[in-house]
């Protein structure tokens, strides 16, 4: 690390601080546009705020862009296709026995801080959560609230009972 | 705490585009949310996708989906098809975009004439229509030149055409991809109309067995060409009109009998785009035709040279040497070969990218030389005399072997070869 690098700090939510490297927060592309926009992170300005990141996920943050920092620019096309490989090395440790909290709050902060590849991994992650699964074990994993009426659970049952079979009555 | 539910509609979305159809239809019956997110969705209705899809499942996903843009029976069982299919998709899908209904006997199975009739009054703006192998009878129909002009794809092949669909295919003019490989009954100058009618056309396939020479300056004439097959073209003695074709990129020549060898070289010369070539039983296809190969056409990455029996080993050396795109080679049926044909890949650096190397029917080159072959090069699937991968312990059925290689799903089919081996390897 070369002494002439810049640092930016970074306050969660829970006001936990942290320093980080520009070329690291610079994966986010709002903090990246904030930083133009501003002018902030000359030197030793006043720390961007972040209250939608609370310290603990703002960590995870780091930990992942840190972990990428020299990987290639993605092609910025917004809600374009999400490649279906498996994650693999980091990635998969990464996500792996991760507890549902954590991981909505790291999709949320990903989000909000536009990290294509951060949300992509993520996003993945919770699909591979709910592929090959039943409709209740779905709704249990997840905590579903079913807020359909009666008539209304009875006709979306009745036209998607296929999904249980796979198959034909 | 947060949860699924707690996604904005843009998080949810990309999660959801990752499911499959089956997936998706279970998360509508959870909640309300999920269901309006999911029920305006554009869905693909594919027995390909949804392995055992019946009309049970159709009905239920045309019910609930107001978006459904495409539908193929591909892997469905055609049997089970209700009568009342085509006019459920007209009534729930009238926007269809594409349909693909091949080898299903229409007329017995939905109670409708004539497939392409119906189709076309039935989803004006269908984009991509696939009837291979339907049999079509004169109807009642008529069709007015505005529900001709949104189709871009018209599959045909095998199919067999009434004299009413017959002049229906020379109505259209804004075809971009039309498939009318062993059409019966299409004579040169029905061809030579649609040809002139469309001249956006960039994947043509054409039987050649009623194509003359009287055809290619007409295909000449299509600038926009970049996938062309004749599956006979046993008639044509010269290919001038071709030459300036230079943006051809797939081509397949099946059975040149009469085309000597410096009229395919002059051809060849000129296509310097092609990635995939397809020259079986090619009877004039010689050393000097793969020498203007492996000097021009260095983009190649299929090439299929099946019964193509003057090529010698000196000739499969240099291609070997000179075409460092190829993945899949098919030397099937070329009987002069041996081992030695084979020398160059002793060096990694020569085909670095072959993944399938055929000598089926070619009795000189040895299993031991290709295993050896394999041992350096693990992606490669090495198929020898009888068809089978030299490195299973099992024989495969490979079927017939020879790739299509205008298939949409070659890459898949290749993939799927090599993971069968992979586990007969064993």
């Amino acid at each position: 690390m070369t002494t002439s690098e810049k640092f930016v700090k970074l306050r969660s939510s829970d006001d936990k601080e942290f320093e980080v490297p520009v070329k690291i927060v610079g994966m986010s592309v709002t903090i990246k546009n904030m930083l133009e926009d501003l002018g902030l992170g000359d030197s030793d300005e006043s720390p961007i705020p972040l209250p939608n990141v609370s310290g603990s996920i703002l960590e995870k943050v780091i930990e992942y862009c840190t972990e990428h920092q020299h990987d290639d620019p993605q092609p910025d096309d917004d809600l374009a296709h999400v490649d279906n490989d498996e994650p693999e090395g980091f990635d998969a440790e990464f996500v792996r026995d991760m507890d549902q909290g954590t991981l909505f709050h790291l999709i949320l902060a990903a989000n909000f801080l536009d990290i294509k590849s951060l949300l992509d991994l993520t996003c993945k992650h919770v699909a591979s959560m709910i592929k090959n699964k039943g409709p209740q074990e779905i709704r249990d994993q997840f905590n579903i609230r079913n807020d359909f009426t009666p008539e209304e659970e009875e006709r979306v049952q009745k036209e998607n009972d296929w999904t249980n079979s796979g198959s034909n009555p | 705490m947060v949860g699924l539910q707690d996604l904005p509609d843009d998080v949810l979305r990309r999660i959801f585009e990752l499911l499959d159809l089956t997936t998706r239809c279970r998360l509508e019956t959870l909640c309300r949310r999920f269901r309006d997110l999911l029920v305006t969705w554009p869905v693909h209705i594919s027995g390909q996708e949804v392995p055992g899809l019946g009309m049970h499942a159709i009905r239920g996903i045309l019910a609930q989906h107001r978006n459904v843009v495409s539908f193929s029976c591909q892997g469905m069982d055609i049997d089970e098809l209700a009568p009342d299919l085509v006019h459920l998709l007209a009534r729930k899908a009238p926007d269809l975009q594409e349909l693909h209904m091949n080898f299903v006997d229409w007329s017995n199975a939905f109670d409708v004439p004539n497939a392409l009739f119906t189709c076309l009054a039935y989803f004006p703006r269908l984009h991509t229509l696939a009837l291979n192998g339907v049999r079509m009878e004169d109807c009642d129909i008529s069709i007015d030149d505005n529900q001709l002009r949104s189709l871009r794809g018209l599959h045909l092949q095998a199919a067999g055409l009434c004299p009413q669909a017959v002049a229906v295919l020379l109505r259209f003019c804004k075809l971009q991809s039309l498939n009318l490989d062993d059409v019966l009954p299409l004579q040169d100058r029905d061809i030579i109309t649609i040809l002139t009618n469309n001249p956006d056309l960039e994947s043509l396939l054409l039987d050649g067995d009623d194509t003359s020479s009287a055809v290619l300056p007409h295909l000449g004439a299509l600038r926009r060409l970049r996938r062309l097959s004749i599956s006979f073209c046993e008639s044509f003695t010269e290919l001038t009109p071709l030459h300036a074709s230079e943006q051809l990129q797939w081509l397949r020549l099946r059975k040149l009998a009469l085309c000597p060898s410096p009229r395919v070289c002059d051809l060849l010369h000129n296509l310097c785009n092609l990635t995939r070539l397809d020259l079986l039983e090619g009877v004039h296809v010689d050393d000097h035709v793969v020498a203007v190969l492996a000097s021009r056409c260095l983009r190649l990455e299929y090439l299929v040279l099946a019964w193509c029996w003057q090529i010698t080993d000196h000739g499969v050396q240099v291609l070997c040497r000179n075409l460092p795109q190829l993945r899949v080679l098919d030397l099937t049926g070329l009987k002069v070969l041996t081992d030695d044909c084979l020398s160059p890949l002793e060096d990694l650096a020569c085909l670095p990218r072959l993944q399938e190397l055929c000598f089926r029917y070619v009795n000189a080159v040895s299993n031991a030389k290709l295993l050896e072959l394999t041992e350096g090069r693990p992606e490669l699937v090495a198929i020898d005399y009888y068809g089978n991968s030299v490195t299973a312990v099992e024989d495969l059925d490979f079927g017939y072997f020879t790739r299509d290689i205008f298939a949409d799903d070659l890459d898949v089919k290749i993939a799927a070869t090599r993971a069968a081996v992979t586990r007969a390897t064993s």
